[in-house]
């Protein structure tokens, strides 16, 4: 099997036609574990700092953790072949930028591909579980390039897992 | 008698290619010392055509699922597809069994999107550890496809 940083965004980018859109989405994310949850909407890429958005969810060691994430293109230009990227991964310290995606760190990653014309949505559920105490990045991203960090729109959250 | 014999044999050959050009499907399981890799299979028969490959885990062991799910329909956009993932207790591995509904999934991720032709995908990838012995069922598949078929990749998980 492939085990490589960006595992799946890459190979999805490496088989796309374009596949790098800076702006024009909208993207939410809303997670829960147990009756705890959170709700974080989209920040455009340019008019923020890593980090300085992010909310936090207390949660708990092994813990069912579900990510809603729903992205929706605003701008009126079509794009095509759009990355809609979203992973979970451990962090050294809170507040921390999103960080390489070394696969021993990262508990689930996924990404596809598709066009959006204005209004159109992808969404997805995804489930997992955190087995080891600390810090967790939670972030979709939609409209970026794995090659070139800091172009998508995204939201994100931040675990504290204790 | 030739003739009719001939035009039934292109008829079934053509709905054999039209149902085999929707999605491919690529489905792994990787624990520490096994390993096991399916392909697109396709629903009806809900359990499909070809046997499920086995993976055996120790309980407790961390192992990886990885699947790359693409479109292989050339002539139109497939739009909103549900993509369907799963890893849930069934009752005995390589018996082409359901999944087991009375137990709850391992986890299960659901995506709904379009599919373009040829740049249309969908992949994931997952840690996990199960510390319950037991087979399991690991399947994506597509729901929802504006077909008289869906297409899956399911491999037996057995955790000892």
């Amino acid at each position: 099997m492939r085990q490589l940083p960006f595992v799946v965004a890459s190979l999805l980018v490496l088989f796309s036609v374009s596949g790098a859109w800076a702006a024009g989405f909208a993207a939410e994310l809303n997670v829960t574990e147990g009756k705890a949850a959170q709700l974080a909407k989209s920040v455009a890429s340019h008019d923020s700092r890593p980090g300085s958005h992010r909310i936090t969810l207390e949660a708990s060691v092994n813990g069912a953790f579900t990510a809603k994430w729903n992205v929706t293109r605003t701008d009126p230009a079509e794009a095509k072949d759009v990355l809609v990227h979203f992973y979970v991964v451990k962090l050294d310290r809170p507040g921390q930028a999103p960080p390489a995606l070394d696969p021993a760190k990262v508990a689930i990653e996924s990404a596809l591909t598709m066009d959006f014309a204005q209004g159109r949505t992808s969404n997805a559920a995804q489930q997992f579980r955190l087995e080891e105490p600390g810090v967790y990045l939670v972030r979709i991203e939609a409209g970026g390039d794995p090659d070139k960090p800091g172009q998508a729109d995204y939201a994100e959250i931040e675990l504290s897992v204790k | 008698m030739k003739r009719i014999l001939l035009i039934f044999a292109t008829v079934l050959c053509a709905a054999s290619l039209a149902r085999a050009e929707h999605f491919r499907i690529e489905l792994t399981v990787k624990g520490t010392s096994d390993e096991a890799t399916a392909h697109s299979d396709t629903d009806p028969p809900p359990q499909g055509t070809q046997p499920r490959p086995v993976c055996h885990v120790k309980r407790g062991e961390p192992f990886t699922i990885q699947f790359f799910f693409s479109s292989n329909f050339p002539h139109d956009v497939q739009k909103n597809v549900t993509v369907r993932f799963f890893v849930a207790p069934e009752r005995a591995a390589g018996k082409k069994s359901p999944p087991d509904r009375d137990k709850p999934p391992v986890t299960e991720s659901n995506f709904l999107m379009d599919f373009k032709p040829d740049t249309g995908r969908v992949g994931l990838r997952q840690r996990l550890r199960i510390d319950r012995p037991g087979a399991y069922l690991v399947k994506v598949g597509s729901e929802h496809s504006d077909s008289d078929h869906e297409h899956f990749a399911a491999v037996d998980l057995v955790v000892d």
